[in-house]
């Protein structure tokens, strides 16, 4: 998944849901077979019924913690924090992963 | 013509009821002259019913032939989809067991009513089958328990044990656990009470038995007077009364109430003697069911599973979206709140600093984190090693000790607070700091470290005084430490076009007699086993700290 360094900003908790998500997020559209937009496809109901009814039921959501330091000259550093958080047996549950993005 | 069919009914009917192989009864040789001078695919055309039509078959084709092969196995299969006739089941039983095993087994396979009527018309003729061939039969479809329990009749008894072998066997081999099932409950009904005879599927229904009526009276048919009745019922076979006489009173009635003569019953009347015999047969295994799925449902709360979450199913719940007090993280299993992810936030951004050693204002973005949560250790041991780089010794032994409070296996901790107490020349301290870390992780960049700094201090031979472990430990990281300089020296050499080795001041190393170099390089070469460093210089073979040459220099 390529994302342009400026895009990255934070999305706070709790998120962006997997499912339905709306354009133009990490999720949304979730595949593209073809090389236009006509191949786009979003984590829907009709588009992929299973996976969608997985996602929903345990409301699978993103968030992004973003630290951005900027050392002049065009020098600048992202600490990304992917922050993947579900319910699972009524307990809100969270995977984190961390990144670091430079502009160089 | 007419005249020709009215003598074949009569004169079938009359075979039918004598006794004997086909070929020996009186009515048979009358028969064929008959068939003989008419034409048998005229007879055909309209015969009344599979048992007339299954005779002429016989009557008019010779035996073994492909001829009758054809015609056997079309009026077979018409028969496995039909209402049966106990006159046609009596006339199978005169077939040779070749024309039974090419025309009637092969319909065992369907999977659907004519694999059930094919295997109760195998049991009630008597056909036995090889024991090899039972796995293929059961591996060929799903099986009812009255099919197992009809093809328990084509069983040989003396090879009951055999087929149970054979299928245990191939139970063992079997992918399938539909198959496996099928092959276990076949050797339970193998080894249990059979009944007295095949029992009829529930897809079957038996046709009451023909009588023939002349064309003039055909529309009568449907309508057959009482005294027609009981002449049907006179002509039922002794098989068939004892069949009614042990059904139970449910059956019974339903025999007695079914008009006899009319093979077409409704379809609801149908359906429910159907069911109520289902359930009479297998009265036992209902029951089980029963009472298994009530306990099931008892303890497992499956009940409520179904009422509730079937509804909620691949709907979001309903906290959905909103912002939880905490989330648990699927790794640590610590617990995250918004407090958390915003130290966490400060302690990545002091990270971001680090990068470009940048400590004054990574150690305020470390000192951020911390006010927000106290116990982050990790924020701890980033202002320790901030504050050593700043040369804020007493800071920093403050901070990493506090880490280590929090978490004595805190890893690098000991390491800085080494670092720290050898920066003010508390070399003691910087040994026992070294020393724990050493036991907390056998890490070789700290061990070298540990190494360097005896070295540096003048302390070599307090190498002797470690833990065995550890000093071994140091042996090996330094023998690679040792080795990669060599390489790198050997490299360097071809590239600089160094002295022949005879030219240079060569000295021999007391403990192996291997050469030294005495000159800006320390070794050059050794014997297996023996080592220096240029650094920390350490016999490996013999473990001697001190380096002295023969001649007397001190490398």
């Amino acid at each position: 998944m390529a994302m342009p360094f400026e895009d990255i900003v934070e999305v706070p908790p709790p998120g962006i849901a997997l499912y339905d998500a709306p354009a133009g997020t990490f999720f949304g559209p979730f595949i593209n077979t073809s090389g236009s937009s006509s191949g786009e496809k979003f984590i829907t109901q009709g588009n992929m019924p299973e996976f969608y009814s997985y996602l929903a039921q345990h409301d699978f959501r993103y968030s992004l913690s973003v630290s951005n330091v900027s050392f002049g000259d065009g020098d600048e550093i992202k600490s990304v924090g992917i922050l993947v958080s579900w319910i699972e047996n009524n307990k809100n549950m969270m995977y984190r992963l961390y990144v670091y993005v430079p502009s160089l | 013509m007419q005249e020709t069919r009215q003598q074949f009914y009569e004169l079938a009917d009359s075979l039918l009821r004598e006794s004997g192989l086909l070929a020996n009864r009186p009515t048979w040789i009358n028969l064929r002259q008959l068939i003989h001078d008419a034409s048998s695919e005229s007879l055909q055309a309209d015969c009344d019913t599979l048992t007339h039509t299954l005779l002429l078959a016989l009557l008019s084709t010779s035996e073994k032939s492909a001829e009758r092969t054809g015609k056997l196995g079309s009026v077979i299969e018409s028969a496995c989809r039909s209402p049966l006739e106990e006159s046609f089941i009596e006339l199978l039983k005169q077939l040779s067991s070749d024309d039974l095993t090419t025309t009637l087994l092969p319909q065992i396979y369907c999977s659907d009513k004519r694999g059930s009527i094919a295997v109760y018309l195998a049991a009630r003729v008597g056909i036995f089958i090889d024991p090899e061939a039972f796995q293929y039969f059961l591996t060929a479809r799903p099986w009812e328990q009255t099919d197992l329990i009809n093809l328990a009749f084509l069983v040989r008894p003396a090879e009951q044990l055999k087929v149970s072998t054979i299928l245990e066997q191939a139970a063992a081999n079997e992918g399938s656990a539909i198959n496996r099932e099928s092959f276990t409950e076949f050797r339970h009904i193998l080894f249990g009470q059979l009944p007295q005879k095949p029992l009829l599927p529930d897809t079957a229904t038996i046709a009451a038995p023909y009588v023939y009526q002349p064309p003039q009276n055909k529309e009568s048919l449907n309508l057959p007077a009482l005294e027609d009745q009981n002449a049907v019922l006179e002509l039922q076979t002794e098989d068939e009364k004892s069949e009614y006489k042990d059904r139970s009173p449910i059956s019974a009635a339903r025999t007695k109430t079914t008009p006899i003569g009319n093979t077409r019953k409704p379809a609801t009347e149908s359906g429910l003697s159907s069911l109520l015999k289902l359930i009479e047969t297998h009265q036992a295994a209902l029951f089980a069911l029963f009472l298994i799925t009530t306990i099931f449902l008892m303890a497992t709360g499956i009940s409520k599973w179904f009422l509730s979450d079937s509804e909620t199913r691949g709907k979001p719940p309903a906290n959905a979206g909103k912002l939880p007090t905490y989330w648990t993280d699927s790794a640590t299993r610590e617990k995250i709140t918004e407090r958390y992810l915003a130290a966490d936030k400060d302690y990545r951004m002091g990270e971001l600093y680090l990068t470009r050693d940048r400590y004054s204002e990574a150690l305020i973005l470390f000192e951020d984190a911390l006010n927000i949560r106290p116990d982050h250790t990790q924020a701890l041991y980033r202002i320790g090693y901030c504050r050593l780089h700043i040369k804020d010794y007493a800071g920093a032994k403050t901070a990493l000790e506090k880490a280590l409070s929090l978490d004595p296996k805190f890893r690098h901790a000991n390491l800085m607070l080494a670092r720290a107490a050898a920066a003010q020349s508390d070399n003691k301290t910087a040994e026992n700091h070294f020393n724990r870390e050493l036991e907390l992780a056998k890490d070789p960049s700290v061990a070298e470290e540990y190494a360097n700094f005896l070295h540096n201090t003048g302390k070599k031979t307090r190498l002797k005084n470690l833990s065995p472990d550890i000093r071994h430990f140091i042996r090996i990281v330094l023998s690679f430490s040792a080795a990669s300089l060599r390489n790198q020296k050997k490299r360097s050499s071809a590239n600089e076009k160094i002295r022949p080795v005879a030219a240079r001041n060569r000295h021999i190393h007391k403990h192996c007699r291997g050469n030294l170099h005495s000159g800006n390089e320390h070794v050059l070469d050794y014997r297996p086993g023996c080592f220096q460093n240029p650094q920390f210089q350490l016999c490996q073979q013999c473990g001697a700290p001190d380096f002295t040459t023969s001649d007397g220099h001190a490398l």
